[in-house]
């Protein structure tokens, strides 16, 4: 009898408790997470937080939160568990009473990219786990850009392109330059006064006026090609790690070039979200190599302009412009390009393939120099 | 040289690996009753047979990427092969015995052949070495709770030698990251590093021979200890079961079978299988122990924070710092929400039972600064409860705004705020209108 008595009360107990948390279990729960910076650089960490809070007095014996990560961001410690493009991390909490967890994961960026947590899915129980309850996060956080690193290689830019920091006198130009001056000559109807020379109009009985010259800063044109093989070839497919290794490359060549104060327009075959051609405009600056690397991490290897029409449609070089071309490899058209434009450099990215002999400097991938 | 030397050592600590199993075997055979000499033999035996599965790992190691199920057939038969050798050659009497040896030596192979693709470093680990010393103290004792009389003269040798092994092994592996990490050569080698291990040697080898020493007074304490342990356990199943019986007989009966099965258990020596179950449980909740030590001893003390908070939250305490765990790649950062800047209003029950206290302490204090704004943080309390919102971060001045709209007591809230303004900003004690006034609307509002 008293056994009974006593499954009698253990089994209203546990439905009173269950009965307890399906009515109350989720009630004022609260589940964010997010990144804690928006920008970084491939293979950097930055940290995944998520806060989880009850501001209710009954306590949460267990929460499980299973976030969807894109695969190229790794938790730098602990497990996760990866398909297809997606990684899916999955952390347990059990939350006090009028208490909260923040929890913090350093999550490395392994490829470029601009990433998103895709999924948030939570669920509580009861402390038996009969009742499962299933909520929704509340934020989960922005976009973070992970941007292109740089090859590591030595210097990219052909010397012929380097060390030639300033401005380069050009034949027309809507103002003129007053650091460089082209003598002196007599004044004409329409010359400004502030470039009257006083001092010789006096000397010569004469107004005279002082010249400028016309100058331009220098621009150089980046032609990066993600196409691994040529259309001769037949393959269809795209070599991820040497289209990620040209990309590099092609940020190398952006320090550089920003580094010789150079204003640089960016082209690549390579597709942006909107399906066209990347094509920035002409930066220089600080400004202008953030930007450009904002363009590559968006930048798609899978969806490409044919190389040949992408040279037909961006390869135009104009008289006051420098030009490279960062390529895994060389072709007629290449071979043709080069020929219209014999001042333009070709960097390959590509071992042994540059069967156009038009390499300034062939820079294969580190781990498959070997081969 | 270095590589000869680091490969003879790889074998080493495989070969101290199959004889950490002696103590086991040594226990087996003694409850047995079967000669000495035949655990050498068997000994002898798994060591072949672990030398025999590493050989067939190194050789057709190349094969398993073309051929995987071919080569995992090949690794379950010889491992079969062997067992059957086993059960053949088992020198234990009755089918039951015969069939655990050859288990365990199929276990034997198919671990022998595994253990080849586990790194070096992780074979060499402390934790490995803690388990060898859990393997030969456990079996160890039980042989003595048996038989105070038995030798242990080859278990203290084989565990010195197995120690030394580990040491040298441990020490090969520090100077070699060592000179990994400083790129430095091999004549300026980390002394300190073989200094160490030799004391360390030294500490083990004297308690092992205090052990051996004293194992008549350890085995006579141990298994008195025991035997209390079971005693009182029996007596608390008992009582438990007297409660749902009734039936005090067969309490009593009970409590009678219980005695003489531990009396059974000190004489008998055959019942070595429950002692082989006992064995298993207490490795099991040893690893248990090990393997999860971080996440218990965070258990632990995350249990006592709580108290600790819980505690301070009932008293009106504050406790709102965060404390941090570290496990499995995670950092967590506790918050405790009431300490949070909220709405009085969102208070929790025991913060009212506290603001009566509160109240009866104002009504008794002296005329003192303090009192007034113990007054003042009350009189904004009510406030809260009132509907409006008060947050900790407003200013008096703006405190007064908000009860701008009560317009019959709008001049006592001046008088009010321009008193708690001198006490908490000019440090003069508030004249007695705004006492009056205070008191007036703490009154009201109550």
């Amino acid at each position: 009898m008293e056994l009974l008595i006593l499954v009698v009360i253990i089994a209203a107990a546990v439905i009173a408790e269950q009965a307890l948390y399906a009515r109350l279990g989720a009630k004022n729960v609260r589940y964010r997470c997010g990144f804690s910076t928006e920008l970084l650089t491939e293979g950097e960490e930055t940290e995944l937080a998520e806060i989880v809070e009850n501001r209710k007095l009954l306590p949460i014996p267990w929460l499980k939160a299973e976030l969807t990560l894109p695969r190229q961001m790794q938790p730098a410690a602990g497990e996760s568990v990866v398909t297809g493009n997606d990684r899916f991390v999955t952390g347990f909490f059990v939350v006090r009473s009028y208490s909260g967890i923040r929890r913090v994961r350093k999550i490395k960026a392994n490829a470029r990219g601009i990433y998103r947590i895709t999924g948030a899915r939570i669920q509580t129980a009861d402390l038996l786990g009969g009742v499962r309850i299933s909520l929704s996060a509340s934020d989960t956080g922005s976009t973070v850009t992970v941007l292109p690193r740089s090859a590591q290689a030595d210097a990219v830019l052909p010397v012929r392109l380097r060390r030639r920091t300033g401005e380069q006198l050009v034949r027309s130009s809507l103002v003129t330059d007053p650091f460089f001056s082209a003598g002196v000559r007599s004044y004409e109807a329409g010359d400004p006064m502030q470039r009257i020379h006083w001092k010789l109009a006096a000397h010569t009985g004469e107004l005279m006026v002082r010249q400028e010259e016309k100058t331009a800063k220098r621009c150089l044109l980046v032609l990066l090609n993600v196409q691994t093989d040529s259309e001769r070839s037949g393959t269809r497919t795209v070599d991820t790690s040497l289209a990620e290794h040209t990309i590099r490359l092609c940020v190398q060549c952006l320090e550089e070039a920003c580094a010789e104060e150079y204003t640089v327009i960016l082209c690549s075959n390579g597709c942006m979200p909107g399906g066209e051609p990347l094509r920035t405009i002409e930066t220089g600056g600080s400004a202008a190599l953030p930007m450009q690397l904002q363009s590559l991490a968006e930048l798609s290897t899978q969806h490409q302009l044919p190389f040949r029409q992408f040279l037909d449609r961006y390869g135009a070089v104009s008289p006051d412009m420098s030009a490279v071309l960062i390529t895994p490899y060389t072709d007629d058209a290449a071979a043709a390009w080069k020929t219209q434009y014999p001042d333009a450099a070709v960097i390959v990215s590509g071992y042994g393939r540059d069967e156009a002999q038009l390499a300034d400097a062939v820079i294969p991938e580190p781990e498959r120099s070997e081969a | 040289m270095r590589a000869v030397q680091r490969t003879l050592l790889h074998f080493a600590v495989f070969t101290a690996l199959v004889f950490s199993l002696y103590p086991l075997l040594a226990m087996v055979f003694h409850y047995s009753r079967l000669s000495a000499g035949s655990v050498w033999l068997a000994q002898l035996f798994l060591l072949l047979v672990s030398f025999a599965a590493l050989t067939h790992a190194i050789f057709i190691r190349r094969q398993y990427r073309k051929k995987p199920v071919l080569v995992n057939l090949s690794f379950f038969g010889i491992g079969l092969l062997s067992g059957a050798a086993a059960w053949v050659l088992s020198p234990f009497p009755g089918v039951f015995m015969a069939v655990i040896s050859a288990i365990a030596v199929f276990a034997v192979y198919q671990a022998g052949a595994r253990l080849f693709f586990i790194e070096y470093d992780s074979l060499i680990h402390p934790y490995v070495y803690t388990a060898i010393c859990m393997l030969y103290i456990v079996p160890s004792a039980i042989i003595w709770f048996g038989d105070h009389d038995a030798s242990f003269l080859w278990q203290a040798v084989l565990f010195l030698i197995i120690s030394c092994i580990f040491a040298v092994a441990h020490n090969f592996s520090g100077i070699d990251i060592a000179l990994q990490s400083q790129g430095a050569e091999e004549e300026h080698l980390p002394k300190g590093l073989l200094r160490h291990n030799r004391l360390l040697l030294c500490a083990f080898g004297a308690a092992v021979g205090l052990l051996l020493l004293m194992r008549s007074v350890i085995g006579t304490f141990l298994w008195t200890l025991l035997k209390t342990v079971l005693h009182y356990a029996g007596r608390i199943f008992l009582w438990i079961a007297g409660l749902f019986t009734g039936n005090e007989k067969e309490a009593a009966e009970l409590e009678e079978s219980e005695s003489s099965f531990l009396q059974q258990t000190a004489v008998t020596r055959n019942e070595w299988v429950t002692l082989i179950c006992t064995l298993i449980l207490a490795a099991i909740a040893v690893f248990v122990i090990i393997r999860y030590r971080r996440r218990i001893t965070e258990g632990i003390r995350n249990f006592f924070r709580s108290i600790r908070s819980w505690l301070a939250w009932l008293f009106g305490r504050s406790y709102d710092t965060p404390f941090r765990m570290e496990a499995g790649g995670y950092t967590d950062y506790h918050m405790d929400l009431t300490a949070e800047e909220s709405d009085f209003a969102d208070l929790p029950s025991p913060e009212k039972v506290h603001y009566r206290r509160l109240y009866r302490k104002y009504r008794r204090m002296e005329h003192t600064a303090e009192k007034y704004r113990l007054g003042y943080s009350l009189l904004l309390y009510r406030l809260s409860q009132d509907g409006l919102s008060v947050k900790p971060s407003l200013s008096p001045q703006e405190v007064l705004a908000l009860v701008q709209a009560e317009g019959e007591t709008f001049a006592l809230w001046k008088t009010v705020t321009y008193g708690y303004e001198q006490a908490r900003y000019r440090e003069q004690l508030p004249d007695g209108p705004a006492f009056s006034a205070l008191d007036s609307l703490l009154s009201e509002k109550l």
